[in-house]
């Protein structure tokens, strides 16, 4: 065997200690670097899969589409598979469950994931395909081939017509779909039947539409061909859909390219500076033996050599090691959450690709080796220069070697040397590794606070908040174009409005209810908007904050919204459904009103955050009384004693149900679909984070333990000269102060400057409902604890092992 | 002549079971105030062992360390640390200097951590007598070996304690160097009456003593 190669094996066996130290830093380096890809990966295969077996597989929806137009579109190149539907009538089940007869062709069915469970689809006439729950709901016995009679209302003339009866031939049921999941079961009809219930003119399907494989290299090329191809086809904005989803589950995001390079970054500098500490600290105390084989006649290059190959030995052992223990948690994780998720994975795994999840495991251990082999590469990098410059004279010099490459320097001596100017001093001339340990674990700090910062976005309380106003809301049930129930029209619904002064009163004295606040409403047309009809909230005087503390841009006192000529709008839905709405824009308004047509001007004087559930424009109540003198409350939000009081909801439930004109929504029920929404992103989140709060930990652990070994000698002479044990302990807890609360300060400000453009981000594109900007103030106090409990456990440990040993052993140590 | 110093059947064995190395065996010994006493023997008889259980440094198997009639070996590590800081210079072969202090900062390293206002004309008439003056600001690892005992020996002075512990202060040092080392040394302890315990292999030094005790096997074999 080559000289150097035997020497090298020899120091590692020789140097067994140190180079368990560094293998154990090695393995968490690929541990976590394997960890970190594995589990995006999977949970992303595993989301992706869900996607793909419950979400529509087109890429594109354009609406309002001809026959003529959709086969024009069809023949782009950049349209693959495509598909049109139309919604052709509905049957109401309940306030909130409704039957929607659809006609759709095949390709728009497998997009659209109808599919079959018994028989075939509907060819002609009255056929019918439906799901059985919608059957069951509505009182009927249904099977292939029999017959089922249906009251239904069909979507003609701009309206939703009078109900009519139709019989039916059932031909297949389509497969159920859990109804609480879905406000609507579907049922599928024929061609036939949509040419004879509504006329030609009146015929504007839905065109869905795949990109060819081959045309999307990523997700951002897919969405500009779907929007290019509508411009093309003068197709407008808000008749445009992408398919988001179904994109991010199927091709390269590169946004997400970037948030696993970031992170694996951060690794790298945490797995580089753990390394790097325990192997400089190593080399320097070898300097010696370095200098004795130099004069022994051996080059500085084959001294680096020597260095490099005994890091790249200890790779090759600890890096595979660490592979396979991410590769058993992984296992083990997986195992547990398919036991505690139980059935709902067992359709989802369907569309897992084990194949590509295999060969992309495959590729993640070979770039978690990689990446362990150039961490252990940028840590040695340093040592191996320091070897390389080692003369023969520090064979033979006094052991002070150790620390000779660290101070040199003359500098300005003080007058008092205390506890506070030996912790100056010592980090001072580590100033170097000191700011990349606080870097490296601010960074990792302010990742976790960035990601913290959409998870207490998505607090699931907020959401609730955002579709429920109070703890019980009762709006009223205002229809438009409805021929079968004129009665909610919303002039009607005014002209009998059930929220008398009496009924606030009776809400008021039900058992448990603290407070109750109305809020008015006109539904109108507004000019410069998509037509239809929109509905401006009018705020009472007593509940002014709501509107005035909200604004998030402009200014308007709620007296000059009294005047009428102002508004507020929600910067959600100015964003998403008023074309982009902002402080300074003018809106003409129309409304109908006891018989009389009025049309107002108004400006938009601010944009504020409001509950989603509300209609988006604000003004104050007292501004509709030139419009109607009558009463226009449309919103009861009603605050209980407590949250949820069963007794308090049966009651309240008890009066919708006595009025067909009222729904009632309550918070715990919005609280709990927020929850179960949350609940796996959260999941996922706070494993990420534990991941990278372990880096965290393995830096810090390192830093303070490899602080405390170099200085073993250091600290047994300042003893030996009367340090006592309350100092050391001193010492070294304001050390690790430093380096908590120069972490904390920059996770905080650092975190704080990057969380807010991140829930922007995430509310821009109404990522799980980020609505309201919450500072992560609990990832700062997890941190804090975490950090401040594990300073506390270090410095007791490591000066416990300090003091284990006697002074003049320490004083004798020499590595 | 007041005892400063004194063991008592003073035991400190290494190892286990059959393979226990006896550094010190039944020690007794007193050491006078003012005096300079040497601590003689061949490498690995005990001599180091025993300086450091006289200063407190470790802590014996058996026996006791009595210093000024205070038995140290009582003490817990907080109250022996306060006590050497106050009773106690220390003086080793290898200088044992923070290396990331200043020559005047690891001279006043032991008044910093009683919290000792520096008298700072005491200390530059140390950093004098020391011939240290220009090097002040200097760190250690700039010094040469003779300046680094001096510096050594300005911080065991310092606080000026009763009774000064070296343990081959110049070892590593030329003859040269040694002598100055040596002079300066008995000067200051004669200046300020302290007690002088000093380890060493050197006859020639030995001689200036006032005292020799040659050990052996972890023995006191004889007196001079």
């Amino acid at each position: 065997m080559n000289m150097l190669r035997l020497l090298a094996r020899q120091n590692m066996k020789y140097y067994k200690k140190r180079n368990i130290l560094i293998g154990i830093a090695v393995f968490l380096t690929s541990f976590l670097v394997f960890a970190i890809l594995s589990v995006g990966v999977v949970f992303q295969h595993e989301q992706y899969a869900a996607i793909n077996a419950y979400n529509p597989s087109w890429h594109g929806k354009y609406t309002g589409i001809t026959e003529d137009m959709a086969a024009k579109i069809a023949s782009n190149d950049n349209v693959g598979m495509w598909g049109i539907y139309k919604d052709i009538a509905f049957t109401e089940i309940s306030k909130r469950k409704k039957v929607v007869y659809s006609y759709a062709d095949g390709n728009a069915l497998d997009m659209m994931r109808i599919s079959l469970d018994k028989g075939r689809m509907p060819e002609s006439g009255n056929e019918i395909a439906l799901d059985p729950g919608a059957a069951e709901r509505l009182g009927k016995t249904v099977e292939v081939g029999g017959r089922i009679t249906l009251p239904y209302q069909v979507y003609r003339n701009g309206k939703k017509d009078y109900i009519q009866e139709g019989e039916f031939i059932v031909t297949g049921l389509l497969k159920a779909v859990d109804s609480d999941i879905k406000e609507y079961y579907q049922a599928v009809v024929s061609k036939e039947l949509l040419e004879k219930e509504v006329p030609p003119e009146q015929v504007f399907y839905q065109f869905l539409f795949r990109i060819p494989e081959d045309k999307i290299p990523s997700t951002d090329v897919a969405r500009d061909i779907i929007e290019n191809m509508a411009k093309e086809y003068g197709i407008h904005e808000d008749s445009v859909k992408v398919n988001s989803y179904n994109l991010a589950a199927n091709y390269a995001d590169p946004d997400m390219y970037m948030i696993i390079f970031v992170i694996i970054c951060i690794v790298i500098l945490a797995g580089s500076i753990t390394i790097y500490s325990i192997y400089y600290i190593g080399t320097i105390e070898r300097i010696k033996e370095y200098g004795r084989l130099k004069a022994a006649g051996m080059t500085a290059k084959e001294l680096k050599k020597i260095v490099l190959w005994e890091g790249t030995g200890i790779v090759k052992k600890a890096a595979p090691a660490g592979i396979v223990a991410g590769i058993i948690i992984e296992v083990a994780g997986i195992i547990i959450l398919h036991s505690i998720t139980g059935d709902w994975l067992k359709e989802t795994r369907e569309y897992i690709s084990y194949s590509s999840l295999i060969i992309s495991h495959i590729g993640i251990m070979a770039l978690a080796y990689v990446i362990t082999y150039i961490t252990m590469y940028i840590s040695i990098r340093k040592p191996v220069r320091l070897v390389g410059k080692i003369t023969e004279m520090e064979a033979i010099s006094c052991h002070s070697a150790t620390n000779n490459r660290i101070n040199n320097k003359k500098k300005k001596s003080v007058n008092k040397v205390n506890i506070s100017h030996l912790v100056k001093n010592n980090l001072a001339s580590n100033k170097k590794r000191s700011i990349a340990t606080i870097l490296a674990m601010s960074a990792t700090g302010i990742l976790v606070m960035v990601m913290s910062t959409v998870i207490s976005c998505t607090d699931s309380r907020l959401e609730a908040d955002d579709m429920c106003h109070g703890h019980y809301m009762l709006r009223q049930r205002v229809e438009f174009n409805n021929e079968e129930h004129k009665e909610r029209e919303w002039q009607n619904v005014v002209s009998k409005n059930p929220f008398t002064k009496d009924f606030l009163k009776k809400i008021k004295e039900l058992g448990g209810v603290e407070d109750v606040q109305c809020f008015d409403s006109i539904y109108t047309e507004i000019k410069e908007l998509y037509s239809g009809k929109y509905e401006i909230m009018g705020v009472p005087e007593e509940n002014k904050s709501f509107i005035i503390d909200n604004i998030i841009e402009g200014s308007v006192s709620y007296e000059e919204l009294e005047s009428g000529d102002k508004l507020v709008v929600d910067s959600r839905a100015a964003k998403w459904w008023f074309g982009g709405l902002k402080p300074g824009d003018k809106i003409t308004y129309t409304t109908e009103i006891d018989g009389k047509v009025i049309e107002k001007q108004a400006e938009i004087a601010a944009t504020g955050d409001f509950p989603i559930i509300f209609p988006g424009f604000y003004t104050a109540s007292k501004s509709f009384k030139d419009i109607s003198s009558g009463n226009l409350c449309s919103v009861l939000s009603i605050w209980g004693e407590e949250e949820y009081n069963k007794e308090l909801a049966d009651k309240l439930f008890a009066i919708e149900e006595e009025d067909p004109l009222l729904m009632l929504s309550t918070w715990q029920e919005q609280y709990e679909i927020a929850e179960s929404n949350t609940l796996s992103f959260t999941v996922f989140l706070s494993i990420f984070l534990g991941i990278l709060g372990l880096i965290c930990v393995m830096n810090m652990v390192n830093t303070m333990i490899s602080s405390v070994q170099r200085r073993k000698r250091e600290i047994g002479m300042m003893q030996a000269v009367g340090m006592t044990d309350r100092q050391l302990f001193k010492m070294l807890q304001t050390e690790g102060g430093f380096y908590i609360f120069g972490t904390l300060f920059i996770t905080i400000a650092g975190g704080g400057l990057m969380s807010y453009p991140v829930y922007r981000l995430a509310k821009e594109y109404g990522i799980l409902g980020v609505h309201k900007y919450q500072f992560p103030f609990g990832a700062v106090f997890v941190i804090s604890c975490i950090l401040v409990v594990l300073e506390v456990i270090l410095v007791a440990v490591m000066s416990h092992s300090v003091k284990k040993e006697a002074i003049i052993d320490r004083i004798r140590f020499n590595g | 002549m007041e005892t400063v110093v004194k063991a008592e059947d003073l035991v400190k064995h290494y190892g286990a079971g059959g393979n226990i190395t006896k550094a010190v065996d039944h020690v007794n010994l007193e050491i006078k105030r003012g005096k300079f006493t040497a601590i003689m023997g061949r490498s690995g008889s005990g001599k180091s062992t025993l300086l450091h259980l006289l200063g407190g440094l470790d802590r014996p198997g058996s026996g006791k360390v009595y210093i000024e009639g205070q038995d140290i070996s009582k003490f817990n590590s907080n109250e022996l640390a306060k006590f050497r800081r106050e009773k106690i210079g220390f003086i080793f072969q290898d200088y044992n200097l923070v290396p990331s202090l200043t020559v005047w900062e690891n001279i006043i390293l032991p008044l910093g951590l009683s919290n000792i206002v520096t008298d700072v004309n005491k200390i530059t008439n140390l950093l004098d007598k020391t011939g240290l003056s220009d090097k002040k600001d200097a760190m250690p690892d700039t010094l040469s070996g003779g300046q680094k005992q001096r510096c050594a020996i300005a911080r065991a002075l310092a606080t000026e304690p009763a009774i000064i512990l070296a343990d081959e202060p110049t070892g590593n040092l030329d003859s040269q160097t040694e002598a100055g080392i040596m002079g300066l040394l008995k000067q200051s302890v004669e200046e300020y009456n302290q007690t002088l315990v000093m380890i060493t292999h050197d006859e020639g030094i030995a001689h200036m003593a006032d005292i020799i005790y040659f050990i052996e096997d972890g023995k006191v074999v004889d007196k001079e």
